[in-house]
């Protein structure tokens, strides 16, 4: 074969060489990969560590006394009461994405960090209110 | 090969003129939309205004290291080195636009999450874009003949490929901070058409202004290069610079 066809060659079998051994590197890492933990994933961790929590604020569980946040993150399967001491980002709301970090304690969350996850949903005022006036909104 | 740089100094000046007066008028009309014209967001507010440079940004970065990837193979295999001149002029290009992504991003990131930074998989792997950006100009300069140098950051721009696919799908194949896709994706957009045009308008001129750098930085490198080598032609005793 020419020496054109024989470079192409090279590079396509190495190429798909490199590309698989990276997909088997990231798959072989996907546990360690993942920011956060769910709620449900939770209770397969080791005790005591430290570590992130992600899923949706529960509506109606959010309680504020004094410096203290109290509210539960669910992920539809399972639920995990957080209390947390500190800044409130502004996203930071019932049925809203939110991240924490910190130890679990006593079934309790301590989180030391929390941060607000926000969907891809970009909408304009006036289109939510229109939806939630029809009854079509889904928070 | 087919293209060489004199027919590229031939036809290359006006499109470039085109990409300019398209990238004028793109951003003339697209940045008052933007900015001023078009609603906030339902949930973020005015910050979501971020997202008008942030995004374009984010896809010229990926497009154009797709692009060298894609020239520095044909370069590889056809002996076509043309390609690794492109390759090296949309290089700067495509740096700066990976910068103004990260910067942009962390910007948008505080008041909506909280944070500047996290160390997820979307944050880090597009940091990671940003290295090699870096470490194609560290290896091409550090090599004593350019064409050498220009050979192995082909080489390193086609391994580093692999870090495009693992950007766009890493707010799919795990958990992150970073949204997942609101536009690029299988079902319908997320995003409203009141968000939706004004962001086409900007990524047509942001895409246009790439464009129009990237031509003019390979002109002058041809042209560099054309001119070293009648230097050379004409004073052989140089030909060990």
């Amino acid at each position: 074969m020419t020496a054109r066809q024989h470079r192409l060659r090279f590079l396509i079998f190495v190429g798909i060489l490199f590309v698989g051994g990276v997909g088997l590197i990231l798959w072989s890492l996907q546990e360690n990969l993942l920011y956060f933990v769910t709620p449900q994933a939770l209770s397969q961790q080791k005790a005591g560590i430290h570590l992130r929590l992600g899923g949706l604020v529960q509506p109606g569980s959010i309680q504020r006394l004094g410096q203290d946040l109290v509210f539960v993150v669910t992920d539809e399967v399972a639920t995990v009461t957080v209390h947390y001491v500190g800044i409130v980002p502004d996203l930071f709301r019932e049925g809203q994405g939110v991240v924490v970090e910190g130890i679990l304690k006593n079934n309790i969350f301590e989180a030391t960090v929390l941060l607000a996850k926000h969907d891809e949903r970009y909408l304009p005022p006036t289109v939510v209110s229109a939806l939630k006036e029809k009854g079509q909104w889904r928070p | 090969m087919f293209i060489n740089s004199t027919h590229v100094l031939v036809g290359i000046p006006k499109i470039t003129r085109w990409l300019g007066r398209t990238a004028f008028v793109a951003l003339v009309i697209g940045l008052p939309w933007a900015l001023y014209y078009s609603p906030p967001d339902y949930q973020q507010g005015e910050t979501m205004r971020i997202l008008y440079v942030h995004v374009p940004a984010s896809w010229g970065s990926l497009l154009i290291y797709t692009g060298m990837a894609i020239t520095s193979g044909i370069a590889f295999v056809y002996r076509w080195f043309l390609g690794h001149l492109i390759t090296r002029a949309f290089a700067l290009v495509g740096v700066i636009l990976a910068v103004i992504s990260l910067v942009t991003g962390a910007i948008w990131g505080l008041p909506t999450w909280g944070t500047w930074w996290v160390w997820d998989a979307r944050l880090t792997s597009m940091l990671l874009l940003f290295f090699l950006y870096l470490g194609y100009f560290a290896l091409i300069r550090s090599y004593t003949y350019e064409d050498k140098g220009l050979q192995a950051g082909g080489i390193l721009v086609m391994v580093g490929w692999v870090n495009v696919p693992i950007i766009k799908w890493s707010v799919d194949w795990w958990h992150t901070l970073h949204q997942p896709a609101s536009l690029l994706r299988l079902a319908k957009p997320a995003i409203h058409p009141q968000f939706l045009m004004p962001l086409l308008v900007m990524a047509i001129g942001m895409a246009s202004l790439s464009l129009y750098f990237g031509f003019i930085r390979l002109q002058t490198h041809i042209r560099e290069r054309k001119l070293l080598a009648e230097h050379l032609r004409q004073r052989p005793e140089n030909l060990a610079v």
